[in-house]
């Protein structure tokens, strides 16, 4: 008849206050009894475009672009305002700059909103995005401003700003400033991607809206 | 060298009821902190996790995470609150192993089987941690809780709790050296 030695028997019951309960857990996760986060449900909407020729010298422009997505729950006003068109400007390293300002004002019905994410992506390595993280520049209802990655001028680098819902709002409202600068003089076109990922919950289920706007700046 | 390793086995081995009862009441508390999660689930990518560390350096990254976990999660917050009442270390491994719960529910299928090893080996180490805490704690207060028939004075008792806390020691590190290896190279493939 085998017998465990004390040594063992100890070992064994060791081993086994580890695997039971991760295996019963593993076990639940893994039967669906344990449910796991659901992926969201991403909707991407049309792309809007905006462009203008780079000017020689510095200007007003004051353009709104606005792409915004209404459905029976959900309904998002997403504006990008371009201010103006600064040549070689000597706040700015003497970059060329257009100052622009981002608006996303969400409401949700029957849920709320989880977080709102602007992505700025497609900046070539002549062009950098500066994003105000000033307070004093931020306007968050309801939002908390979790992070701010604009590279601190690197240039051809990828930017984003993250907002999260506090304490599950049903409205939100995020606007904020940002810089795209560019290096080269007037030689080269440029193309910037402002993408908003809008994610809400609805019951149990969560939603991403992806929204973009493209701004082109042509050489002269 | 062979001494120190004898008297850690010894020690670990003496030490294995309350091993055996922490492991259960550990891995119960990641449980329960995994069904009350339930209730209220939010997004949670891992990707908000890997950015604490920079990925581009494995090796500063498993020195971080170990001596990380060994100073201030295994040492200052688990063993030493032992010398000032023995059953703190119990009650912050199990509020540990609740708040991993809450976290680990969060996790998407794939990486929460990935996190696993990570979860065994670190708790492990924070189980002994936790045993050295409440042996520290338990010599001083109640000599003769923690050992039985000796007729240890308080300080004799501790200065023994002492000596096998550092035998003990050996195996956490050992665990936690493990588990920062296996979280740098879980963190590093989701990154990637």
């Amino acid at each position: 008849m085998f017998r465990l030695q004390t040594g063992q028997k100890r070992i064994s019951i060791v081993l086994l206050s580890i695997i039971l309960p991760v295996g019963l857990l593993t076990g639940l996760r893994l039967t669906g009894m344990l449910r796991g986060p659901s992926t969201p449900e991403v909707l991407t909407v049309d792309t809007v475009g905006w462009s203008m020729s780079r000017p020689s010298d510095s200007r007003y422009v004051i353009d709104v672009v606005n792409n915004s997505y209404v459905d029976s729950v959900v309904s998002i006003d997403y504006v990008v305002e371009v201010f103006d068109y600064y040549e070689n400007d000597g706040q700015w390293a003497g970059f060329d700059v257009v100052p622009s300002v981002v608006r996303v004002n969400m409401s949700v019905d029957e849920g709320f909103v989880e977080s709102v994410i602007v992505n700025f992506t497609q900046l070539d390595g002549d062009a950098a995005l500066d994003i105000n993280g000033d307070t004093d520049h931020i306007q968050a209802v309801n939002l908390d401003v979790a992070r701010i990655d604009d590279w601190d001028w690197v240039f051809g680098k990828n930017a984003y700003i993250k907002a999260t819902g506090i304490n599950k709002p049903g409205n939100t409202y995020l606007q904020f400033q940002f810089a795209w600068m560019f290096k080269d003089p007037n030689s080269s076109s440029h193309r910037l991607t402002i993408t908003l990922e809008a994610t809400y919950v609805n019951g149990n289920t969560y939603h991403t809206v992806r929204i973009p706007v493209q701004l082109d700046v042509f050489e002269s | 060298m062979r001494d120190f390793l004898r008297l850690s086995l010894q020690a670990f081995f003496k030490s294995y009821r309350p091993f055996v009862v922490y492991n259960w009441l550990f891995f119960g508390a990641i449980i329960v902190g995994v069904l009350l999660a339930q209730a209220n689930m939010r997004l949670l990518p891992i990707g908000e996790e890997v950015q604490a560390f920079d990925s581009s350096n494995v090796g500063f990254m498993v020195l971080g995470i170990f001596l990380f976990n060994l100073v201030l999660s295994g040492f200052v917050l688990t063993t030493l609150p032992g010398l000032v009442f023995f059953a703190l270390p119990s009650v912050f491994l199990f509020y540990r192993a609740f708040v991993w719960g809450i976290l680990l529910n969060q996790l998407f299928t794939p990486q929460f089987l990935a996190a696993l090893p990570t979860l065994i080996l670190e708790g492990e180490g924070y189980v002994l941690a936790a045993i050295c805490g409440t042996n520290l704690g338990l010599s001083w207060f109640k000599p003769d809780w923690a050992y039985k028939n000796k007729g240890f004075s308080r300080l004799e008792a501790l200065k023994m709790a002492s000596r096998e806390c550092v035998h003990l020691y050996f195996f956490v590190v050992i665990f936690l050296v493990v588990a920062a290896v296996v979280e740098a190279v879980t963190i590093v493939s989701f990154a990637g």
